[in-house]
């Protein structure tokens, strides 16, 4: 089966290089047919692909050892979810999933676009195949998971060599989240390589106009959506798995997916600009471009070795070809752009400053200052260790002293860019626009303030975000008033339906609502507590307004682990409020790691988060580490309210199947004087 | 039993991936035919304004402008639209659209026998009756969304 695999992934690589010349000959010999060759061999590449997954996938639940990766990454008593989840527990599997996301993604592009841009499709086609080119080649020589395990003996003759068992997934993977958070980090990675296959076919076909920006939008939107959900399952992971009480350490993985994040949420705006007023037509093809080279860029972080991080593979054998591969998409890229610069020309200049247009620029601009800020403290111990020889570790206090403030800056942004008009604003409509939301952001600042709250970054943040939330609320209030005067609706009907008769203002605006939740769950970061304490049975400890009083202490034993559990109640001003039960596993298998299992006690106003930090030998004394971590909740609920924003924007619009812009509320067509 | 399953996934991929080489007709992907022309540009150029205005209109009605900024830039952008709409007159009365349909059939005609489905001609507007160029959202003639 592994030979199997082995040979269906050397397939793909035959059939997508065959695409990849097939497109480009059939585009310049203007021949239908070779493109239509070129678009099955897409197909067949993404069924060969998917063949070969599916050997892994047999070999991995089947404990087939003599595999290279199977005796790595699983072990026999992993319960069958682990198994699968496995395919990712090791280097090699984790690029089969990514090549085998990139293929499915390439299936999908093409076929959905098998009638239409029949002009770019077959440079979209090249670009896509370049790229699923690159990985199957790198998994074919330098990271095969179908590697068989080989004993040599003591005459020099190689035999294949079955161990009896492996080394099992890394207990830190063994966790819900990560069975979803990997295949939803790589699908945000990879999905930014559609609009960049479009920008470029858009780029050589000299169709530089808003047709390639309207076929990607909604892919960049969900790709994004993808990526923000796969850094929160991320630091939803961090938050009960790792037990330090955080759930964002800054690491440099982390980092290097929050950077295609933030170009890319960049781009969602600036691509507005452009469709509105025709604007920041280069900005946004360089903002794609760098948008995918930081996808690619983050799987170099993770695969090469470079940095040092609990979520990178300690392999440095596929740095080189990652740096020389970026290196030719940024030079020929870049190359493509100032050749083609006489097609992006702006359609018009920037009116006012103060315009819904300047305030995208202006959000656009701190983005990317965002996203270097944080490149810049990511590399900067990799360039140090090269130039100086020096080793230096940049960590959570130069990220936070730098990105508080920009964070703070693009959440006064949410609030004021759309109270902003297009083109100028005048005082007089802006004291209109900001009456309210300065009222009670004005008002909450007060009341914070004489709440006791002391903290310059918390009290600002609390504040922007009753300003933006204000902002936001306006906006539903007003649009509702409107459609319940003019259509006669109900209060609620008006405001479902003037919600999906917009879709993409308004789900933006509930994306908007999102962030702010976050932000306030983000403020609570200043106010975090932590005490530690060693209980013997009966004894209890203080923090904050809770008590923790040991009730109990168990060991036992589950499928794969050893566990050590000790029971406290949780009281909160002498009521008992919850029952935590905090444990450490052993595990059987692999390194046998120790992990925490973090006890959680959940509410809007704050959580109360404890770890079993160890035990003496007798285990009559548990070391407690307990946090009270205010806010957190509002992180995961504004991720909730940010996904349910971002799928209104996605759902397709019935009145304006050819362009969302023209999506608008519906009123009466304009009158045009000289019509 | 893996050579015979190896040479059956090969010769399933390539009968799949060649089909079309010695099925389907030569020709009739004429990349600048299918480029995007002024016309487009124009037709999306004035919808964009279009909406713009309606979004005005909305921003206005919400209180979010003064009527004399509300004024103000709806006249500016019905300014942009009535150049857009003169350009278009200009580029109707300039171009003998018909001529240049009949070019447009002609120059997709496939280059052998055999046409395929896509190749057929692709009917009338429902709006104008005039012919509809392949590939296009809209008629060239009167701008209906097809």
């Amino acid at each position: 089966m592994a030979n199997f695999g082995n040979f269906c992934l050397l397939l793909a690589l035959c059939l997508s290089l065959y695409a990849l010349f097939a497109a480009l000959i059939g585009a310049l010999q203007q021949q239908h047919r070779i493109v239509r060759s070129a678009e099955r061999a897409v197909y067949a590449a993404g069924a060969s692909v998917t063949i070969s997954l599916g050997s892994l996938i047999y070999l991995l639940v089947s404990n087939d050892f003599s595999t290279s990766h199977v005796a790595s990454a699983s072990s026999r008593d992993l319960p069958i979810i682990y198994k699968i989840s496995a395919i990712w527990g090791a280097h090699d599997g984790s690029m089969l999933l990514w090549v085998f996301f990139t293929a499915v993604l390439c299936v999908i592009v093409v076929f959905q676009n098998r009638f239409r841009y029949r002009d770019m499709m077959p440079y979209v086609i090249a670009v896509l195949m370049f790229d699923l080119c690159f990985f199957l080649i790198l998994n074919l020589s330098l990271s095969n998971p179908f590697t068989q395990l080989v004993q040599v003996s003591a005459d020099g003759t190689a035999q294949t060599f079955l161990p009896a068992d492996g080394r099992g997934l890394n207990p830190l993977l063994q966790y819900w989240a990560m069975v979803i958070h990997p295949p939803i980090l790589y699908v945000g990675f990879i999905g930014f390589l559609i609009p960049f296959a479009f920008a470029i076919a858009a780029l050589l076909t000299r169709q530089l106009g808003d047709t390639w920006i309207r076929t990607t939008r909604r892919w960049t939107l969900l790709t994004w959506l993808l990526l923000g959900l796969g850094l929160i399952l991320g630091g939803k992971w961090a938050y009960v798995v790792l037990g330090w009480g955080g759930y964002w350490g800054w690491d440099p993985v982390e980092n290097s997916s929050l950077m295609p994040w933030l170009v890319s949420t960049a781009f969602l705006h600036s691509v507005i600009v452009q469709e509105r007023r025709g604007m920041l037509k280069v900005w946004n093809v360089i903002l794609v471009m760098i948008t995918y080279l930081l996808g690619i860029f983050g799987t170099f972080i993770t695969r090469s070795g470079v940095v040092s991080s609990v979520h990178a593979f300690a392999d440095s054998k596929l740095g080189n070809f990652f740096l020389l591969y970026m290196a030719f998409i940024l030079f020929a890229g870049f190359w493509l752009i100032a050749y083609r610069r006489s097609y992006l020309k702006s359609d018009r200049r920037l009116d006012s400053i103060i315009s819904r247009e300047s305030a995208f620029l202006f959000n656009n601009l701190v983005f990317v200052i965002a996203c270097f800020a944080i490149f810049w403290g990511t590399m900067f111990p990799v360039i140090s260790q090269l130039v100086r020889k020096t080793q230096i570790t940049v960590g959570p206090p130069f990220f936070n002293s730098i990105n508080t403030p920009i964070g703070l800056l693009l959440l006064l942004l949410t609030g004021v860019g759309p109270l902003f008009a297009w083109r100028k604003t005048s005082f007089d409509s802006l004291k209109k626009a900001f009456f309210w939301p300065a009222i009670f952001s004005v008002a909450a600042c007060i009341a914070l303030l004489a709440g006791g709250m002391r903290n310059f970054y918390a009290v600002v943040c609390l504040t922007l975000c009753v300003f933006v939330a204000v902002t936001i609320v306006e906006e539903f209030y007003k649009g509702t008033k409107i459609r319940v005067a003019n259509k006669g609706e109900g209060i609620l009907t008006a405001l479902i339906n003037l919600t999906l008769k917009n879709k993409r203002r308004y789900g933006g605006y509930i994306v908007h609502f999102a962030i702010v939740l976050i932000f306030a769950g983000l403020a609570g970061n200043a106010f975090n507590r932590e005490e530690t304490q060693q209980l013997t049975n009966g004894q209890e400890m203080k923090i904050g307004d809770y008590t923790l009083k040991m009730a109990g202490f168990r060991e036992g034993e589950a499928s794969n682990y050893r566990y050590a559990q000790v029971t406290l109640d949780a009281y909160k001003n002498g009521k008992l409020v919850d029952t935590l039960r905090p444990e450490q596993r052993f595990y059987n298998t692999g390194e046998r790691q120790t992990l925490t299992n973090v006890a959680l006690h959940s509410s809007p106003k704050e959580d109360l988060y404890v770890v079993l930090a160890g035990m003496s030998e007798d285990s009559v004394i548990c070391q407690i580490k307990a946090y009270v971590n205010p806010l957190v909740f509002w992180i995961w609920f504004g991720s909730a309210i940010m996904f349910l924003g971002a799928v209104i924007t996605l759902l397709p619009d019935k009145t304006s199947r050819r362009s969302s812009v023209t999506s608008g509320p519906r009123v009466a067509e304009p009158a045009i004087p000289g019509r | 039993m893996l050579w015979i399953a190896c040479i059956a996934i090969v010769m399933i991929a390539g009968f799949y991936t060649l089909r079309p080489l010695f099925v389907e007709a030569e020709g009739n992907l004429d990349i600048d035919l299918l480029a995007e022309t002024e016309l487009d540009r124009l037709l999306d150029r004035k919808n964009v304004v279009y909406h713009n205005l309606r979004d005005l209109e909305f921003e206005h009605k919400m209180g979010r402008l003064t009527d004399s900024d509300f004024q103000q830039l709806a006249a500016g952008y019905k300014g942009e639209a009535a150049s857009i709409l003169q350009r278009l007159d200009q580029l109707n009365a300039s171009e003998n659209l018909d001529a240049l349909i009949e070019k447009d059939i002609a120059a997709r005609k496939p280059k052998s026998s055999g046409a395929s489905r896509r190749d057929r001609d692709p009917g009338h507007c429902p709006s104008c009756g005039a012919l509809i160029i392949t590939g296009k959202k809209f008629c060239a003639d009167c701008g209906q969304r097809l």
